[in-house]
């Protein structure tokens, strides 16, 4: 899980940081973290779905959405991945 | 006791167990509730809570008898909440979301005869109460008759509108929230003069996404049976839904809370594809200029309609359908054959434009406190003239010349938080339980802080904010947790709040 972090680019991790509380904005991102139990609210899910599909030029259709992919940076940065037809 | 109610023409209900079979007379195949499981129609509502009603009996609930719902928005709910009402009983309606203290306090305070929990539930303190899972009572009342004789259909007896229907339970000044007793009587009177200003039609999907423990949520229920309207009830506890199950839903009305009006704005700038809705209704908390401005953008066939209550009375004002565009601010006027009066600390009226406390008169103001009569007489109180009881609502504002209200503010210590009322008391009372807390301050909305919560004591803030989602529910969590050394206070010894807030900076590590 911990090299996950190498995937993502430093945008998506700038993306993420404002939405997670303050005690773990400065340390590294784990791919693994609780991102409900680090303060991503239902709000803050929505906005930043904006905010990914702005940076990375992508759109989810009703069916991609789901509130699982905000469960781990992991996994929203797996969705983003996806829509994107990223293999590589 | 004898009333003298007319059961075969049930266009005007006294009882609110009338409303569901009022509507399921006169729509009978139009759809009642809308949700992942289907379509239910008025009649199949009627059908199965009769079903439900011939268990609840079984089980011994009658007249008068609380029965505690903790569920989420379903249609078990639905059905359930007319099958308590058709025996007579008591619908004590409570959020999934509460903690174990919090909910076990209610269990203590109303004493119910059966609790009605979701099936995965493991925080549900039942104090000793018969409970039972929802999918149980669902599966065991299936094999009940849904004909019910006379006495059956209505309750024992249709017994006095002054009878209660439900207990909601709401924060006040004290730690423990307490529970509204609502009479039908009242509820009656205010869900037909919410009706009156709402007008949903026959046609209207309501998408209620406000929880059932919420009044407003709950009362939903109450103007779609009037309406005939359809309920559509969220698919997914998340928001990151909720734009595609109001399309799906085909919803035409949105009750909304100020939280969810921008999560749906945000949620259609990304999606522009047009959807049913005609018109929202806010509550709860005031939806400011900027909330409607982009709600407005982002769905521009949609009226607004703002809305101000609270669950002591149920709903004081209503607007008209996009009003707050000639009158910035508005709230709207006083519910049809109700009064709002502004007053001074005296207790005497204020002329127009000048701001005081709101008072309530009128037969929706409710019939106080479950268990409470010191907080009762406080916020319910007599006329000094006539002796009609008002309802004190502690809330400061203005009427304007038209009779509009305007709110300039609520009480210090009582504020709404994601469609629930919440008060400091409460918070810092649960804060004061985790060891190694001495003391405890809390304010809301600090400006781009949000719910902040200063301590003093040897638990370090990180540990603190692991412990506070156990006994605390996410309305109440703070956003912030910043730790002092100790907490300043005021000349007469009480916490200073305001310094904390004017000291922000200072007080406290760093906030990012």
């Amino acid at each position: 899980m911990a090299d996950q972090n190498a995937q993502w680019d430093p945008a998506f991790e700038e993306l993420l940081r404002p939405y997670l509380d303050e005690s773990i904005a400065d340390g590294p991102l784990s791919g693994d973290l609780d991102l409900r139990a680090a303060g991503l609210d239902s709000l803050g899910a929505v906005e930043l779905l904006v905010g990914v599909e702005e940076t990375y030029g992508v759109h989810f259709s009703d069916d991609d959405l789901t509130f699982d992919m905000f469960t781990t940076p992991a996994t929203l940065w797996n969705a983003v991945s996806a829509v994107r037809g990223d293999t590589a | 006791m004898e009333q003298t109610i007319d059961i075969t023409r049930p266009a005007l209900p006294v009882f609110i167990q009338q409303f569901a079979e009022s509507s399921a007379r006169a729509h009978p195949d139009a759809v009642a509730i809308r949700d992942r499981h289907g379509d239910l129609t008025h009649a199949a509502v009627w059908a199965r809570s009769g079903q439900l009603s011939s268990w609840l009996r079984g089980r011994g609930v009658g007249q008068g008898d609380r029965v505690l719902l903790r569920l989420r928005n379903s249609r078990e709910f639905v059905l359930l909440f007319h099958a308590a009402l058709r025996v007579g009983a008591v619908v004590v309606p409570t959020s999934p979301d509460l903690r174990a203290a919090q909910v076990a306090h209610i269990v203590r305070d109303c004493a119910p005869v059966l609790c009605v929990v979701e099936g995965d539930d493991a925080e549900f303190s039942a104090e000793g109460c018969p409970t039972v899972d929802v999918a149980t009572a669902m599966a065991k009342s299936q094999a009940e008759p849904a004909d019910l004789d006379e006495a059956g259909r209505f309750g024992a007896a249709l017994a006095s509108p002054q009878d209660v229907a439900f207990l909601i339970y709401t924060s006040g000044s004290t730690a423990a929230p307490k529970g509204v007793v609502c009479p039908h009587e009242q509820v009656v009177f205010a869900a037909g003069a919410i009706a009156e200003r709402l007008g949903y039609r026959e046609t209207d999907v309501v998408y209620c996404r406000l929880p059932f423990s919420f009044d407003y949520g709950l009362y939903q229920i109450l103007l779609a049976c009037l309406a005939g309207a359809a309920l559509a009830l969220p698919e997914s506890a998340s928001d990151v839904q909720v734009l595609k199950e109001v399309r799906s839903a085909g919803a035409t009305i949105v009750p909304v809370v100020p939280t969810l009006a921008t999560v749906l704005a945000v949620l259609a700038t990304r999606d522009r594809r047009p959807t049913a809705v005609r018109r929202f209704t806010n509550t709860g908390a005031e939806l400011t200029a900027e909330h409607s401005r982009r709600l407005r953008e982002t769905f521009p066939d949609a009226e607004i309609i703002s809305m101000y209550g609270m669950t002591e009375c149920k709903r004081i004002t209503i607007s008209g359908p996009d009003d707050d565009l000639a009158r910035p601010g508005t709230v709207g006027k006083a519910l049809t054959g109700t009064e709002v009066v502004v007053i001074d600390e005296l207790g005497a009226p204020v002329a127009a434009g000048t701001v005081g406390e709101v008072v309530v008169r009128g037969p929706h103001v409710m019939a106080g406190y479950w268990n409470a009569p010191e907080e009762t007489a406080k916020r319910y109180r007599p006329n000094q003239t006539t002796g009609a009881t008002e309802l004190h609502t502690g809330d400061f504002g203005w009427l304007d010349d038209a009779g509009d209200l305007h709110l300039v503010g609520r009480r210090d210590d009582i504020f709404k938080r994601r469609g629930v009322r919440v008060s400091t008391a409460e918070i810092e009372a649960a804060v004061l339980t985790v060891d190694g807390v001495r003391e405890a301050a809390v304010v809301p909305d600090v400006p781009s802080l949000g719910l902040v919560l200063w301590y003093a004591g040897t638990i370090t803030a990180d540990a603190l904010r692991a412990e506070l989602p156990g006994i605390l529910d996410a309305a109440r969590l703070p956003d912030r947790i910043l730790c002092r050394p100790e907490l300043p206070r005021t000349a007469h010894g009480k916490l200073d709040r305001r310094w904390l807030v004017e000291n922000i900076a200072s007080t406290g590590r760093d906030h990012g």
